[in-house]
């Protein structure tokens, strides 16, 4: 199958174009840099298919930042190698916009060059000479407008006929006799290719290990600054553009008389901020109060569900798998769908209208302070959902050191998985009828948020001490026009963002629950296989209930899960946790979410659950199997509290920041960081309070 | 160059344009957007706390810092 790929510009229109051809809707950001991961869709062109695979925008094929890098190992990709580019420009920003364009011809990889906005551009009255810029880089010029569904036709009619080979050659010369050796490769196809060798280390690990033995030494023996080249290439380059466009089109005024008045109240050194905390606050808001009504609705499903299946099914090992393990797991993962979508949302609806570069242009210079970058509030934001995704916005900041920093900071802020432990135990802690004329648990669950933020930020502090900064990389950023975000791409961005939390993150949280179960309903030796007996010598049974939950608390203590809890109980112990509690706090490193089911699992697994006792409810007559009191006392939860606030306890989370750092060391000293610093505090929170 | 005007000197709204030479002192990502040598600019806003700084050329909106904006000499 033909393999095109789709490039451009932050800005230009390009997910717009690549939701309109391949049907496969996506998102489309204004926040440069959305495009994080290879996204492919396919086109049927009547004569046959084709792959296009878009690519994060960037400015130009020299990489500032990771996802500019995803880019140039596309283009240069011998194994793979692409067939066509279709090249997507802004017509009211062409100048820039030729820039890259002129750097991909060069490659001599046949073109089509898509000149977006026409509708901008006619408004003014102004043509492009099409023709001429048509003539002049030897390839097919479209005008569209995406938007308004002009010229897409146009494009598929040119994709169908889209030349084998370039046309085009490449006026790029090496002018470095030790460079040109680098031609014996073969795949270095022309100078130009070799320049990007030359100059971008992230390609070599595409070229084989003798090529790759060819190419340091043939680098070895020159001394050259990459930088100034690369600058003296990008002058030449807008030369060459400013002489073609003296008689393609004349330099248009933009209008943005619009945006300018925007941002006058948005960057205001007051409203700016008082208007970005309103919207956070909102945000918040309507996560907790709207999104709590389809939350009732899914729990009360999953539980009618459970039991229905239980009593229906016939009574076996299945029976208790499915209705204690598999719906109550999936329960607890589509439980957070309304949450995670409503966030989703409302981030989405702030990068496309343009606001979110404004927060990073008005937020810099306060996070610097903590070595972080303006560029950092959009991971910590979306680190209140998550923190895989977060961690992986991290990619659009140039910057190695403040990429690091906000990389190993971002999962001390509150994130989803939290939420519901956090409302389990804030619920233990504080009677829900206090009423100071606020709600108690409210103030809590914020200060608790506050912990997230105020502890990433001290973390950040104390690291960027530590790391040293060696990336030559600042901060520059566009602001792009405001614009009315449009609803089919918010629609798109949901769907995505949901399927992917719930068929990634699901399926730990399943596996886990299942896992969980196995372990809870078998055990090793007598003392479970015939606890039946046991029993019998210590209990009087005159009352079949009393019976059958103290058979099911014998039973647990005794399986392989009960084992384990005990064995980390001394660990545990100075925390004021008991076993049952280590079990919830093992399970959590799958996923903190799994607490809650953890601990409803834990105390009813066998037990009579028409009783119709709440989580909560057993939570509450839980005794500590040691001492007999109860096992949440106030000191109890805070420090448990405490604990989950800083504990690193997320294995996708761990897997994520290896991906990323491409080392274990990072993922392992936050790991053991933040997991001391949850002991120690819970340690403290214990003894200060009991 | 001791009352050489940078970027960080001009006011909201005034245009300038980046003296000759300044490739040096020029971020290598802003060359490639467009600002080079002699490329007329305006100083569109400042953040809270006059930093960072917004430039607008050829009809970019671009964020930068301060400290970058100090080093680009005009004229």
């Amino acid at each position: 199958m033909k393999k095109v790929v789709l490039i451009g510009n932050p800005n230009t229109g390009k997910t717009s174009l690549f939701n309109a051809l391949t049907g496969l809707n996506q998102s489309t950001g204004n926040y440069p840099g959305i495009t994080v991961d290879k996204k492919k869709g396919r086109l049927n062109l009547e004569v046959e298919t084709i792959d296009i695979i878009d690519l994060p925008g960037t400015y130009s094929l020299e990489p500032h930042s990771l996802d500019e890098e995803v880019v140039l190992q596309e283009i240069l990709n011998i194994n793979e190698p692409i067939d066509s580019i279709i090249y997507i420009a802004d017509a009211v920003n062409l100048r820039r916009n030729l820039f890259l364009f002129s750097q991909i011809c060069d490659l001599e990889i046949p073109c089509i060059l898509v000149v977006n906005r026409i509708d901008k551009i006619k408004k003014s009255g102004i043509q492009i000479n099409q023709q001429e810029l048509s003539d002049y880089y030897k390839c097919p010029v479209v005008l569209t407008s995406i938007t308004q569904n002009i010229g897409l036709q146009k494009l598929k009619e040119e994709l169908k006929n889209c030349q084998t080979a370039s046309t085009y050659k490449c006026l790029f010369k090496l002018n470095n006799a030790d460079f040109e050796q680098l031609r014996e490769i073969k795949s270095i196809k022309n100078d130009y290719w070799a320049w990007l060798v030359v100059h971008q280390k992230c390609s070599h690990k595409l070229f084989t290990l003798q090529e790759q033995k060819h190419i340091e030494s043939v680098l070895s023996k020159t001394t050259y600054e990459s930088e100034a080249l690369i600058k003296e290439e990008a002058i030449e380059r807008y030369t060459n553009i400013d002489l073609l466009l003296n008689s393609v089109l004349k330099q248009i005024d933009t209008d943005k008389s619009i945006s300018q008045k925007i941002d006058k109240i948005l960057t205001h050194k007051y409203y700016g901020y008082l208007i970005f905390f309103s919207i956070l606050f909102l945000i918040f808001q309507a996560i907790y109060s709207w999104a709590s009504v389809p939350m009732d609705y899914i729990d009360a499903f999953f539980g009618d569900l459970s039991v229905w299946l239980r009593n229906s099914l016939p009574d076996n090992r299945i029976n208790k798998l499915v209705s204690e393990a598999l719906i109550p797991g999936i329960g607890g993962v589509v439980i957070f769908v309304p949450q995670i979508a409503l966030l989703f949302g409302f981030i989405s609806l702030l990068e496309q209208s343009g606001y979110m570069s404004r927060v990073v242009f008005i937020m810099d210079r306060f996070m610097r302070r903590f070595g972080l970058n303006g560029k950092s509030i959009v991971p910590l934001i979306s680190g209140v959902a998550c923190a895989i995704p977060a961690i992986m916005a991290a990619r659009n900041i140039d910057n190695a050191k403040e990429r690091l920093l906000t990389i190993l900071v971002v999962p001390f802020m509150t994130c989803a998985a939290r939420l519901p432990v956090y409302t389990i135990l804030i619920a233990l802690m504080i009677p829900s009828n206090t009423d100071y004329g606020f709600n108690l648990q409210g103030v809590v669950l914020m200060l608790m948020y506050l912990l997230g933020f105020v502890s990433s930020i001290l973390a950040s502090i104390g690291l960027s001490k530590l790391i040293k900064d060696e990336s030559k990389e600042v901060f520059i950023i566009e602001l792009p026009s405001y614009q009315i975000p449009q609803i089919k791409n918010l629609f798109h961005t949901l769907l995505n963002k949901t399927k992917s939390f719930v068929f990634d993150a699901g399926k730990i949280i399943v596996a886990v629950s299942i896992i969980l179960w196995v372990l809870a309903s078998f055990g090793p030796g007598n003392a479970f296989t015939s606890a039946e007996q046991y029993l019998e010598n210590t209990i009087e049974i005159n009352n079949t209930n009393t019976y059958d939950d103290a058979l099911a608390a014998y039973k647990l203590e005794h399986s392989y899960l009960g084992y384990l809890g005990k064995g980390i109980e001394p660990l545990i112990r100075p925390l004021g946790y008991d076993w049952k509690i280590g079990i919830g706090i093992i399970a959590s490193f799958a996923a903190r979410e799994v607490f809650v089911g953890t601990m409803a699992s834990i105390y009813s697994v066998g037990s009579k659950q028409e009783d119709g006792k709440t989580i909560l409810e057993k939570l509450r007559q839980a005794q500590n199997s040691t001492t007999g009191k109860p096992t949440y006392t106030f000191a109890v939860t805070l420090s448990l509290l405490i604990f989950y606030a800083f504990a690193m306890q997320c294995v996708s989370t761990i897997a994520i920041v290896k991906r990323e750092t491409n080392s274990w060391k990072w993922p392992i000293i936050q790991t053991l960081g933040m997991t001391s610093i949850a002991y120690v505090g819970a340690f403290l929170t214990y003894t200060i309070f009991s | 160059m001791k009352n050489q005007r940078t970027i960080a000197n001009l006011n909201i709204n005034e245009t300038g344009i980046i003296a000759g030479n300044q490739q040096e002192n020029i971020p290598l990502k802003l060359i490639q957007m467009g600002c080079t040598s002699n490329t007329k600019i305006m100083l569109r806003m400042k953040a809270p706390s006059s930093d960072p700084l917004c430039i607008q050329f050829g009809g970019n909106d671009i964020a930068l810092r301060l400290e970058e904006a100090k080093k680009i000499a005009i004229e």
